[in-house]
């Protein structure tokens, strides 16, 4: 560390130098006047100490000074005077500590300075993390592919991070909703607070106000302690609403005053609470549609809305299933300690020739499963094993027959129509006796 | 009479650190007498504050503790402008019992007694 030492006493000074540095692993400059030291602050040491009573300058002065040139200065004021006003005054400057001249002086300074050291070895430490997530956020590390739809989907979060606009991300399970979000707060200026994500649709209904608002201690029966909610924690960061399309219509209604008034209302209190937070939010549903059917408000959808973007299928994403079926196999490989393997011709048509209906999720956990399970340096067709039934993207192109067709129309009915025979044969106008003469045929499977 | 003991605290038992302090002690000491009794005959009081001031630090430092009271005492007259008939006689013993430690310093360094 570079330390400081501003002291007009060469005496003092040089037991104030070796106080700080016994074994002599610190960098200690001694200062005899607050103009000599304040010319070597863009050096910005790590520890100041600082006699308040200097010829030149008093300590509120050069503290001043320092406060101006060296912020990030630690000051320790070492003064001969027990003044508690003077010492709650130069602390409420931004002094670390301050140490009266006496028998003690040398003990208490040594605690300040270890306690100096391990702050900002924590500081380092925090900020060598920050750097790490906003390394892990990078656009092109979280969502990989080389696709034109993906393109367009870098360009829209780079927008949503060099702004403040709200965001709204729509996309199939499995897409990296959740990814994207994280990774706009990440490359934001937002990124040093917090970022708080929270399903909608998997906290309990009567539960979601006071996740999201806070309540007040004696809010409702169990409400033993007061407690922060998610909006205020998010308070200078992001908050990431996913599944936003599940929230009912009460709670709607209270997010849109929120947003309104950029404040929240924790419940039990009627003491508005400020708060400064950018939204994110996700859905896989058509909230145009949820508006429509009137599950939606229409004013709250405008208000989320921001900067839409929409993350496509895997299936619409050119070539992006081989490119990330190779990374996906060098990094399982990399983690498994293995050579690199490679897809064999057929293994790599079969990826092609399937619609991942989870999408990058679903292509990742096969890969891995692939990886570990084959043989050799190739991965065969057969070692890729599909999680999910196959979903075509258009049910035209299967060219099946029309007997075949029909098949899979009623079949699809009777699937989400609980296998009611009666039922199904009116909603499609044929015959019961048709679709029982399918079932015994093996046309139709019955559950 | 001085005492090393706190010095030998700070540097952790270190002889050659105790003779550094002491030495500093012995060379400089008379320059800051010179300067005080000048300032005495001129009263100029923010001298008097600032050397009294460094020599209420170096007291306890040698432990003479009541001699840094006394060289509190004068730095506060000194702060207020103005120097009793109490102020004189503390600066005078001051000045006389510094004369004596530093002869005793310079008498111990010489003969290897620290």
């Amino acid at each position: 560390m570079r330390i400081f030492v501003i002291e007009d006493n060469p005496i003092y000074a040089e037991i104030l130098s070796e106080t700080l540095n016994p074994e002599g692993e610190h960098q200690v400059e001694v200062f005899s006047s607050g103009k000599d030291a304040i010319e070597f602050l863009k050096f910005e040491p790590e520890i100041i100490t600082l006699d308040y009573a200097l010829p030149d300058m008093d300590g509120s002065t050069i503290l001043k000074k320092i406060n101006e040139h060296s912020p990030e200065s630690n000051v320790i004021v070492v003064s001969g005077q027990e003044d508690v006003s003077t010492a709650i005054q130069l602390l409420n400057q931004g002094a670390y500590d301050y140490i009266t001249k006496d028998n003690e002086t040398q003990d208490r300074l040594k605690a300040c300075v270890r306690k100096i050291a391990a702050k900002l070895k924590l500081e380092k430490r925090v900020h060598s993390l920050e750097e790490e997530v906003t390394r892990k956020y990078n656009f092109h590390d979280v969502l990989i592919g080389k696709s034109k739809s993906l393109e367009r989907v870098f360009k829209l979060m780079g927008k949503a991070a060099t702004t403040n606009i709200n965001v709204s991300i729509t996309g199939e399970t499995g897409t990296g909703k959740e990814l994207v979000a994280k990774s706009i707060h990440y490359n934001s200026k937002r990124a040093s607070k917090d970022f708080v994500a929270v399903n909608v649709a998997a906290i309990p209904s009567e539960l979601i106000e006071s996740e999201l608002f806070g309540h007040e201690k004696g809010a409702f029966t169990g409400a033993q302690q007061r407690r922060i909610g998610k909006f205020e924690e998010a308070d200078g960061g992001t908050i990431f609403l996913d599944e936003i399309g599940e929230m009912d219509m009460n709670l709607q209604a209270k997010l849109l005053r929120v947003l309104q008034e950029k404040e929240v209302m924790r419940i039990g209190s009627n003491q508005p609470v400020k708060i400064d937070v950018r939204v994110i939010t996700a859905t896989h549903r058509n909230l145009e549609k949820e508006i429509e059917k009137g599950d939606f408000r229409e004013d709250l959808y405008f208000r989320l809305m921001g900067l839409p973007i929409h993350l496509p299928p895997l299936r619409e994403r050119d070539n992006d299933i081989l490119f990330l079926s190779n990374y996906f196999i060098e990094q399982s490989c990399e983690e498994n300690e293995l050579p690199i393997k490679k897809l064999s011709a057929e293994a790599q048509e079969k990826l092609i020739d399937y619609n991942f209906p989870g999408n990058v999720r679903e292509l990742k956990a096969m890969i891995e499963l692939a990886v570990v399970m084959s043989e050799g340096g190739v991965i065969h067709s057969g070692d890729l094993k599909f999680f999910k039934r196959s979903k075509p993207t258009h049910f035209l192109d299967q060219e099946m027959t029309l007997k075949e067709y029909n098949a899979r129309i009623i079949q699809h009915y009777l699937e989400k129509n609980d296998f009611n025979i009666l039922k199904v044969a009116k909603k499609l106008d044929v015959g019961k006796s048709t679709l029982y003469r399918m079932v015994k045929s093996g046309e139709l499977e019955i559950k | 009479m001085y005492s090393i003991k706190n010095i030998l605290e700070v540097g952790n038992g270190n002889k050659k650190f105790v003779h550094k302090i002491l030495n500093m002690f012995v060379d400089e000491i008379d320059v800051k007498i010179t300067n005080l009794k000048s300032a005495m005959v001129d009263y100029q009081y923010t001298i008097i504050a600032d050397i009294t001031h460094q020599l209420k630090t170096n007291m306890k430092l040698l432990g003479r503790d009541e001699l840094s009271d006394k060289a509190e005492y004068i730095e506060k007259s000194a702060k207020q402008e103005k120097c009793s008939q109490k102020c004189f006689e503390y600066l005078q013993h001051l000045i006389q019992e510094l004369l004596k430690i530093k002869k005793e310093i310079q008498t111990d360094l010489k003969n290897g007694k620290i």
